[in-house]
């Protein structure tokens, strides 16, 4: 069966450019599943995730003439999103300060820097039969106690797959920066999993 | 060696040098030292205060650090290096060095879990269709209500577009002529004449728009039932889904197969051809035909009882461009206009359109119907079954 031809992003924003309006509807199909999923966990909720995305697709329409197509989209469109994420919570006045006072880890404070490690957090492997609604709502609780720029580098990391340098020329952030917020993301996200996970528990 | 006094040379009594490492064993204490001790007065000069010290914020900086610092998980080294391995090798633990791997592999389930989400019904890439449709439309909008004569006309024209988009026009039916057209009709009738007026209040509640769910992107508006709803159908489903209509009220009593059980939550269009009763103007391209004929003042016909043309070109059967729709014998139809007007109509062409066909059939069909000498007399039988009659 020969294989068919796929269209890339880039080439379908060229498409979108000279008026074929499918080229938009493939482009709004494609990302789909990602993006809601991405903006559900950033700004926490499903129907504000749902208003976001179409604003998002709302610039990526206007924009598309300024989209620089030697470039990737996947990444604009992520960085888009994030920015419009960042504009709803910050309408929305949800300033967390959750950092400071959640509890965390073992709880007793005064403690230098614990360290997590990974082996030893109770992670369910994806196929475990879990309660999917369970688990999604302990995993947004788990996100949404991370400081807010941690958390999105961490689901723009993992939903665009990106190196870290290509991060950093995302995000406009030094590479070491990078590195070290992901490290800190990831760690304060296993260490809030573990707390939830531990409090479902119980 | 006759260096400075100030530096090196500089040295405490002996005495002194007894009495300091007796200060500093007991714990030195500033606000409780001697002030008789010169060694406790020097050394109390070094916790004076600055001059913009603000030591209550500071402490509760410091507290605040503290306490976050404690609150810092970190990454051990060797998850700090799968992690890292992680990320160069695309996000793929399989791909990172088997030292590393297991930790890797946690690092997959973490974000499997992070990002494991139903992602839902496709509904939402119709609405953002739409919404980007309606930005587009507003665009234009703008665009078209320059500060000109224009604009004044546009102003006029608002009113009465509205007025003629269904809204508060009572529809007048036509009579039915015998009782047994009355029996094959009536119930049918007035479904469409509450559609109507459904299509009315929606139009009142969204900018004067008719239903629309599916924007003109791509698709085939004869996919009724797909996912995603690209159907024409899902646009006149919206008056369901809204609660404007009941499921049944768009259910003929001329269609044995057409859906009456109430709408399943979150149920976007007919599951199949077969389920629909009625026809709805097709939405093409940027702009639906309905609005502009509108605008300009000009009704056209939006509802009507469900195509013939459709349901024979989806069995794959051909098509008779002149027949009526099925719900009434596939040999009438109502037709229901923007402004309110509604006819039982025996043919499908209005004002020289059929409105069961696109322009390019009908300009295939007009080619043939309107050929000249079509006919010329020197055809002959070409076999058995060619049978033909003449003059």
């Amino acid at each position: 069966m020969p294989e068919e031809h796929t269209p890339s992003d880039e080439q379908l924003v060229k498409d979108l450019r000279r008026g074929d309006e499918s080229a938009f509807r493939t482009l709004v199909s494609r990302h789909h599943d990602d993006l809601i999923r991405f903006l559900t966990r950033l700004v926490g909720d499903r129907t504000a995730a749902e208003d976001v995305f179409q604003e998002t697709f709302l610039q990526v329409y206007v924009s598309s003439d300024t989209f620089d197509v030697t470039r990737r989209f996947r990444p604009w469109l992520f960085t888009i999103a994030a920015n419009k994420g960042r504009d709803h919570l910050r309408k929305k006045g949800r300033r967390r300060m959750v950092e400071l006072s959640a509890p965390v880890g073992g709880g007793d404070s005064g403690r230098p820097a614990s360290f997590v490690d990974l082996m030893e957090v109770d992670i369910p492997a994806p196929d475990a039969a879990l309660d999917r609604a369970e688990q999604d709502q302990k995993v947004q609780e788990a996100l949404d106690a991370l400081q807010p720029a941690l958390k999105e580098i961490l689901l723009l990391a993992y939903f665009q797959r990106l190196s870290y340098a290509q991060i950093a020329d995302e995000l406009g952030i030094p590479l070491g920066t990078v590195k070290s917020r992901l490290h800190a993301a990831v760690a304060q996200f296993a260490r809030h999993w573990q707390r939830v996970s531990r409090d479902a528990r119980e | 060696m006759d260096g400075s006094p100030d530096d090196q040379q500089s040295r405490l009594s002996p005495e002194d040098e007894r009495a300091l490492d007796a200060l500093l064993e007991q714990g030195f204490d500033a606000n409780d030292a001697n002030t008789d001790s010169p060694l406790a007065r020097l050394l109390a000069l070094l916790g004076t205060p600055l001059d913009d010290e603000q030591p209550d914020v500071l402490a509760d900086l410091t507290v605040l650090r503290a306490r976050q610092l404690s609150s810092e998980p970190e990454l051990t080294n060797r998850d700090a290096d799968a992690l890292d391995a992680w990320v160069m090798h695309g996000y793929d633990s399989s791909k990172v060095p088997a030292a590393l791997r297991d930790r890797a592999q946690r690092l997959d389930h973490l974000a499997a879990s992070a990002t494991a989400l139903d992602a839902g019904s496709s509904d939402l890439i119709e609405r953002t269709l739409a919404h980007v449709q309606s930005h587009i439309d507003a665009e234009e909008d703008r665009m078209l209500a320059r500060p000109s004569a224009w604009s004044r006309f546009r102003l006029a024209d608002i009113v009465s577009v509205a007025a003629a988009l269904l809204i508060g026009v009572s529809i007048i039916w036509p009579a039915a002529n015998t009782v047994r057209d009355q029996q094959s009709r009536m119930a049918c009738a007035s479904n469409m004449q509450a559609a109507g007026a459904a299509m009315g209040l929606y139009a009142t509640a969204n900018h004067e728009s008719l239903p629309m769910a599916t924007a003109s992107f791509g698709g085939s508006w004869l996919d009724v039932g797909t996912t995603p709803e690209r159907s024409n159908s899902a646009n006149l489903f919206t008056l369901v889904r809204t609660g404007h209509v009941p499921m049944e009220g768009l259910a003929c009593k001329g269609n044995p197969t057409a859906a009456k059980d109430p709408a399943e939550p979150g149920q976007q269009d007919w599951h199949n051809l077969p389920e629909v009763s009625y026809s709805y103007q097709i939405v093409a391209g940027w702009r639906p035909v309905w609005r502009e004929r509108t605008e300009a003042g000009e009704p056209t016909i939006v509802l009507a009882d469900r195509s013939p043309v459709v349901r024979r070109a989806v069995e794959g059967k051909p098509i008779d461009p002149y027949a009526g729709s099925p719900n009434h014998g596939d040999a009438r139809h109502h037709v229901l206009r923007t402004d309110g007007s509604a006819e039982y109509l025996t043919s499908p062409v209005v004002d020289g359109d059929n409105i069961w066909l696109p322009r390019v059939i009908e300009l295939i069909l007009k080619d043939i119907e309107t050929r000249e000498g079509l006919i010329r007399g020197s055809e002959r039988p070409v076999g058995s079954g060619d049978v033909f009659l003449g003059p």
